[in-house]
């Protein structure tokens, strides 16, 4: 079952969490993750049969929401002050092509 | 084009909702100010900050559902969509997946003639704002966009023509404005539509492969971008291709759709119900409120125009066209003044200088009781139109009501056929050269008598009855 | 007793009564982490100017006698912004970033006058159980300098134990409060999920992640969590559930109290030494009068998988955003926009970070979302379900808090799987979101503290201190005890 993961899953992986690992690592986590998700196979055992899943951990069933009021915002110097490269008044990043998702 | 394939479309929308504040957090979400002023470590994606759902951005989704005719879930789930892009400060988003807010809706055209359905509508939250800059190796972020509630309308594939789409996405627009939640501004990217076009041989039960075009800024564009990917697909198909899926990008310059992405690298968004939040609760109560709370909508609005004042549907289209010139017109016509004549001072007039000064109808000076008056001068005739204008125009100079300013000027119409008659003849009489060419069948120098008529009456003359007299008194002198 | 080993409680009292002063209590504890931290490196920043500031503040506001925390010098784990201040994560990929704003749990501390000594180190962004994940350097078992702290809270959890803070902030997602307090000797609790807000908290896995108090009484964990929980408005997550004194019943004996024992999960899993400890108190709280009843938690075992498929499915999400556009560091090798990404991380992410992403991204990923994310969400419903049939019988449950006493540095890092079943009886707690305290309940034959775990019913803390109050009272464990300098340890 662990044969699941191999280089190819690995490099998609990569692609997908934006990853670029060496090549001595994508052999090792290829063969590591090969066997957690072995040890993660023996879910396939329980029974879940018309079990709703738990997606939130709220005990509460109430909800929490805002009202809809504006309050401060940080000052832009903060806001751009630690970023590894900046204007005045923009984030600067490597020139983006297109207009949506990469 | 072939007549033997017919276009499939669906048109994905995205509406900026009209908050105070952002969707998640407590900055602004006023469009424009200095670039990342508009910013704290929610909308940044700070390590360590929580998003909190706008109770106003829910009740705006609430009210678009309940007038599309939508089911509204009681409970649903917001949603992780995990992609890179340094507009998107936490390199996902924050939207709706499995459980859409609102689901099952529609939204009527052609004078109801077709129904285009709603598959969805949910909340989600806006990205940054990229900006290019031409030649140079980097791109610019501007996070205050960051953030801003959107509700994504998610249309079934019944649109089939440019025309239909541009008709869905109008009504949409003035739907949302009506509704109060978005100013539907399709250049300023309040409103913004995507397609999904595919195509089949006519009578054909099965749906192609569908593309996607994005990028669309107006509605002219929408229908340009469907005219050329209709083309584009069925001369694919003709020619023995295969359409494939792909994500294309509209030049509007070139007026071409550009593929961006193709299926393989299409987007694994790996989406999980949001932890952060709770299951986003709309009870019945609240439904109930919003349901009560909604305003006439436009459609029905329309048909009342059309019914209530007789008026025809050219007149209640404009007059509908927003919810606040509707209003004032009503207030007009409960004051007193006639339905048709209220209309046509509407249409023309105010909204010439509605236009002009660049003002909504709620910063106009002249209140609907007092237009109600002038219109009602007119249409009584006490004033003729063109005494009626110059009023118009001084009631907004000076804020007098009509019938001060007519009384103070003595513009009262004549229609005193004696005074007229007398007047008349001292025209003619004044004009002997005139009169033979008029007599030789230079009949356009009526108008040029009217005029002098009116000059010696100070305009006061009942141009009508000016007119009828002149007429008669130059066949009397052949 | 030298101040730095005084309670919480005890150097309360003496504050209040104007026998000691928090720049005492403050210098005292900065004193000792320059004795120990040498060896221990439970610090990755130690503010003592600003410490020593803010307890000067105090003493000049004339309330430290009066805040319920007022003078007390606590250490903050590095996964909490504290404004102005470098927080890590225990990475790399955070560069020299300083957050803008505090985390509210660190405010409230502020606020009930504690005093913030340092950041402690930790496991890489939380991810590990013995702090060998750290980018700077492990930190050492106060009792024994070869041996791990446990993980991922080890600095705050050493720091308490060898007596540099009085208490500290640590995190808990699968039992990274409870496990190094266990292996260091202390007392441990990770409260009720919602309990206490996790604005500030650098999120690690969003429906697991809860802060709690290292102390070294129960009682000390007691007054800490009086002032770490309640509803905090920019917390969605966070409880409304009203907020009890959770010192209360603390002096209640353990007559009536039900502790339910999960023998058969218990099974195998566990070394001789803390089978004994444990045995040892829960037969000595039967003799103090708690009824001890077995109860089944028949889904625990596939706890550890639910865990790792949730935990790192979030997480992958969470991470995604260190990318070197805004903050934190940049990789230097890259001209295009992906491979800014991608080499800022690679870079960035140490090993075990890696693999978590890269195994939370899988279980996410197209067509395996069902057979992975959402079956182990359902095996999490199931679990919940078993201690809500277990508390039926039982008003706590009790289990050793880890397998092992600590084991020595190096022993696991080799096998990831290995490391992972540390964390065997902790982890159901987080799934199910309930309260679960670790108390030191013995020595192994080496000298190595042993923990024993309750876990109570949500929201009801009070039960659970109460009864992690009567296992201390009655276990073979010197209460409050700071390690002892160990073998090695420079004198």
């Amino acid at each position: 079952m662990s044969n699941k993961i191999d280089r190819d899953v690995v490099h998609h992986l990569e692609r997908l969490a934006r990853i670029d690992l060496s090549p001595d690592e994508v052999e090792m986590i290829t063969e590591q993750l090969g066997r957690i998700v072995g040890f993660v196979e023996k879910l396939q055992a329980a029974n879940v049969e018309g079990i709703e899943p738990t997606s939130a951990m709220s005990h509460e069933a109430t909800e929490h929401v805002r009202d809809d009021v504006v309050t401060s915002s940080l000052d832009r110097a903060v806001v751009l002050g630690q970023a590894p490269d900046a204007t005045q008044e923009y984030f600067r990043v490597p020139r983006v092509i297109g207009k949506a998702d990469e | 084009m072939s007549n033997n394939y017919e276009a499939v479309i669906g048109l994905e929308v995205h509406a900026q909702l009209s908050t105070a504040s952002k969707m998640f957090c407590g900055c602004s979400a006023e469009f424009g100010g200095k670039p990342n002023t508009h910013v704290c470590p929610v909308c940044l994606g700070l390590p360590g900050a929580l998003p909190v759902v706008n109770a106003r951005a829910v009740e705006f989704a609430v009210r678009l559902g309940l007038a599309t005719e939508c089911t509204i879930r009681n409970e649903s789930v917001f949603a992780r969509k995990n992609y890179f892009y340094p507009d998107c400060p936490k390199n996902y988003q924050i939207s709706q997946f499995d459980t859409p807010l609102c689901e099952h809706g529609r939204l009527s055209i052609e004078n109801d003639a077709k129904q285009v359905r709603i598959l969805r509508i949910h909340l989600e939250e806006d990205a940054g704002k990229l900006v290019h800059v031409d030649g140079a190796d980097h791109s610019l972020v501007d996070m205050n966009r960051s953030g801003v509630p959107l509700v994504e309308i998610v249309s079934e594939p019944d649109i089939r023509t440019p025309e239909e789409a541009s008709e869905y996405l109008q009504k949409l627009r003035s739907l949302v404005r009506y509704l109060g939640i978005c100013d539907g501004n399709m250049e300023e990217g309040s409103l913004r539509c995507d397609v999904n076009l595919s195509v089949r041989k006519r009578g054909a039960k099965e749906l192609g492969v569908k593309a996607e075009v994005k990028n669309l800024n107006s509605f002219k564009q929408v229908e340009q971008a469907i005219e050329f990917e209709t083309e584009r697909q069925t001369k694919l198909l003709e020619s023995g291709g295969r359409v494939t899926q792909d994500t294309l990008l509209w030049d509007p310059a070139a007026k071409r759709a550009v593929v961006m992405r193709s299926k393989e690298e299409a987007h694994d968004y790996r989406y999980f119900p949001e932890p952060d939040l709770r299951v986003l609760r709309a009870s019945g109560e609240l439904i109930e409120r919003v349901r009560g709370a909604l305003p006439e909508l436009p459609d029905a609005k329309h048909k009342r125009f059309v019914s209530q004042y007789g008026l025809p549907a050219y007149d209640a289209d404009v007059l509908t066209g927003s919810a606040e010139v509707a209003s004032y017109y009503e207030a007009v016509v409960a004051a007193g003044a006639d339905s048709k004549a209220a209309s046509n001072w509407l249409m023309g007039e105010v909204m010439r200088e509605l236009n002009e000064r660049k003002i909504d109808i709620a910063e106009f000076s002249i209140r609907p009781q007092a237009l109600a008056e002038l219109v009602t001068l007119q249409a009584t005739g006490k004033v003729n139109s063109s005494t009626a204008k110059d009023v118009f125009k001084e009631m907004l100079a000076s804020g007098k009501h009509a019938g001060a300013i007519v009384k103070e000027r003595g513009l009262e119409q004549v229609s005193d056929d004696a005074a007229i008659e007398k007047e008349a003849i001292a025209v003619l009489d004044e004009n002997p050269e005139e009169v033979k060419r008029y007599l030789g069948g230079k009949e356009q120098l009526l108008q040029f008598f009217v005029g002098q008529l009116m000059k010696r009456t100070r305009g006061k003359a009942n141009p009508k009855v000016a007119a009828e007299i002149v007429t008669a008194l130059l066949s009397e002198r052949r | 007793m030298s101040l730095h080993e005084l309670s919480i409680f005890d150097l309360r009292r003496r504050i209040a009564a104007g026998e000691v002063t928090p720049l005492e209590a403050c210098d005292a504890a900065l004193a000792q982490i320059e004795a120990r931290d040498r060896d221990v490196h439970a610090f990755l920043d130690v503010h003592a100017a600003h410490a020593r500031d803010s307890a000067r503040n105090l003493m000049a506001s004339g309330k430290g006698r009066s805040l319920p925390l007022g003078g007390i010098p606590v250490a903050i784990k590095d996964n909490m912004c504290v404004e102005g201040t470098p927080t890590t994560c225990g990475s790399r990929i955070l560069g020299k970033y300083q957050p803008p704003y505090t985390a509210t749990a660190v405010a409230r501390l502020r606020d009930a006058g504690a005093i913030v000594i340092g950041k402690t180190n930790l496991d890489e962004f939380a991810m590990g159980s013995s702090t060998e994940n750290s980018a700077f350097g492990p930190t050492r078992n106060p009792w024994d300098l070869s041996r791990a702290p446990g993980g991922s809270s080890g600095g705050s959890a050493a720091a308490v134990s060898a007596g540099m803070a009085a208490a500290s902030l640590g995190s808990d997602t699968g039992g990274s409060i409870r496990q190094p307090a266990a292996l260091c000797g202390v007392v441990g609790m990770k409260p009720t999920y919602g309990r206490v807000s996790r604005y500030g908290l650098v999120a690690f896995a969003s429906s697991l992640d809860q802060i709690g108090p290292f102390a070294r009484t129960v009682e000390d964990a007691a007054l800490v969590l009086n002032v770490l929980c309640g509803k905090d408005e920019r917390d969605a997550t966070s409880a409304s559930t009203p907020v009890p004194d959770f010192t209360a019943e603390l002096g209640k004996s353990l007559k009536g109290v039900r502790i339910g024992v999960p023998w058969e999960f218990l099974g195998s899993h566990v070394d001789t030494s803390v089978r004994t400890a444990f045995d040892r108190t829960i037969d000595a709280a039967k003799k103090e009068g708690a009824t001890v009843v077995e109860v089944a938690l028949p889904n625990a075992d596939f706890g550890l998988a639910a865990y790792y498929i949730v935990a790192n499915a979030e997480a992958s999400a969470n991470l995604a955003r260190f990318d070197g556009i805004r903050y934190g560091h940049r990789t230097p090798k890259a001209q295009a926009l992906v491979e800014t990404y991608s080499k800022t991380r690679e870079e960035g992410f140490g090993r075990e970070v890696k693999r978590r992403v890269l195994l939370g991204t899988y279980v996410l990923s197209a067509g395996y979302y069902d057979a992975y994310y959402r079956r182990a969400q359902q095996v999490r419903s199931l679990i919940i379900s078993d201690f809500a049939t277990a508390f039926e019988r039982c008003d706590v449950v009790a289990m050793p808090t880890s397998p092992t006493p600590a084991f020595k540095l190096g022993d696991k890092t080799d096998d990831p799987i290995l490391m992972y079943l540390n964390d065997v009886f902790t982890i159901p707690v987080n799934l199910a979101g309930l309260p679960g305290i670790s108390v030191p309940c013995g020595l192994s034959p080496e000298a190595l503290p042993i923990g024993l775990q309750l876990i109570g019913r949500a929201f009801d803390e009070t039960t659970l201190l109460r009864a992690a109050a009567g296992m201390e009272r009655v276990a073979d464990f010197s209460r409050g005890a700071v390690a002892p300098l160990p073998k090695g340890a420079r004198a």
